[in-house]
């Protein structure tokens, strides 16, 4: 993150609609991601992203110096993500989001969307500190130091969130792996797809500048 | 790296290098080139990695998203000015500046004189019954 952005925030405590709105439009996008995918819906993603941007706006002013801008929406909006999991916890399959309808183009994308909507009913019974931190790591590309600073904890806790995370998928979606090896692929978006073709999480990939 | 902590890594991380803590990278690596049970755990962390794979990338935010959350900030109201003493020990020193300065300029002021003037032209004005100086009539 940069000093330029901390310059931002300031202008934010000074009420500067501006400067608030480029924060906005710097961050927006990739927090509704994040917060789509612990979240599980995209209309809880996009009231995580205002409540986050609200919080920004009425908190600028107690800002601390040291805390990255990026970091700390970052850290915001998964917590808010995390907490609307809880509250909608257990899920039922049913809440789960149906994949879009496969396109024309035959059998093998029926069964690439068949098996991202297993994927995602699986991570939807994850617990949700566990989703965060595989959605932080794996979709999002952080470092264990830049998610733990998300998660506010410890490295050591956050693989061991990934370790459960994986694990429980693991044991949902055993039958679903051993299907997916036979043809080499899931079929669908690739890992590059999912987050280095979109920038990773915050801003570059070093811990510092990163949210 | 023994075995076990190359399980833990790929059992934690993934098959993809790029993953891997980089302070551990080299060693996986090492690893799992030669080691078949190290291509084995490989193999089933791979498995999921292409399950996780298969689910898209969110679409992208609503083109309005930035407006409407602009538009609710401005609605919530301005933030709060900025107090620029946030410490407490700073307004503490700066209360008791205040109280010094008070006191000392209280010393420092010479104690008034009595107005001998002002009191015959309150008289002049205002009659000696109003002027304050005590005398009735």
């Amino acid at each position: 993150m940069t000093e330029d952005e901390r310059d931002l925030v300031r202008r934010v405590a000074e009420g500067d609609p501006v400067a608030f709105r480029t924060l906005v439009e710097r961050h927006s996008g990739r927090l509704a991601r994040l917060a789509e995918r612990i979240a599980g819906s995209r209309a809880e993603a996009e009231e995580i992203v205002q409540d986050t941007f609200l919080r920004l706006w009425r908190g600028a002013a107690d800002w601390q110096p040291r805390a990255q801008p990026g970091t700390w929406l970052w850290r915001v909006a998964t917590n808010l993500a995390i907490d609307r999991r809880r509250r909608l916890r257990p899920v039922a399959l049913d809440d789960v989001p149906e994949p879009p309808d496969p396109a024309p183009d035959g059998e093998a994308v029926a069964a690439s969307v068949e098996i991202a909507g297993a994927v995602r009913a699986a991570m939807a019974e994850l617990p949700p500190r566990q989703r965060a931190a595989l959605t932080l790591c794996h979709y999002e590309g952080q470092t264990m130091a830049e998610a733990a600073r998300v998660l506010d904890t410890s490295e050591g806790a956050v693989e061991s969130l990934l370790i459960r995370a994986r694990a429980g998928l693991r044991a949902r979606l055993a039958g679903l792996a051993a299907e997916v090896m036979q043809t080499g692929t899931a079929g669908k978006g690739t890992a590059e797809e999912g987050t280095a073709g979109e920038g990773t999480a915050g801003e570059g990939t070093a811990g510092e500048g990163r949210p | 790296m023994t075995l076990d902590d190359f399980r833990a890594l790929v059992a934690a991380h993934g098959a993809a290098p790029r993953r891997w803590p980089a302070d551990r990278r080299a060693a996986a690596e090492a690893l799992l080139a030669r080691d078949p049970a190290a291509q084995a755990a490989w193999q089933e962390a791979r498995r999921l990695d292409l399950l996780l794979d298969a689910v898209p990338v969110p679409a992208p935010a609503a083109a309005d998203l930035t407006d409407r959350v602009v538009r609710r900030a401005l609605a919530a109201g301005r933030p709060r000015l900025v107090w620029p003493f946030r410490n407490v020990a700073i307004q503490a020193a700066a209360l008791a500046a205040c109280l010094v300065l008070g006191i000392a300029l209280g010393l420092a002021t010479p104690e008034p004189a009595t107005d001998e003037v002002g009191d015959e032209v309150a008289v002049l004005v205002l009659g000696p019954g109003l002027s304050g100086n005590g005398d009735l009539p």
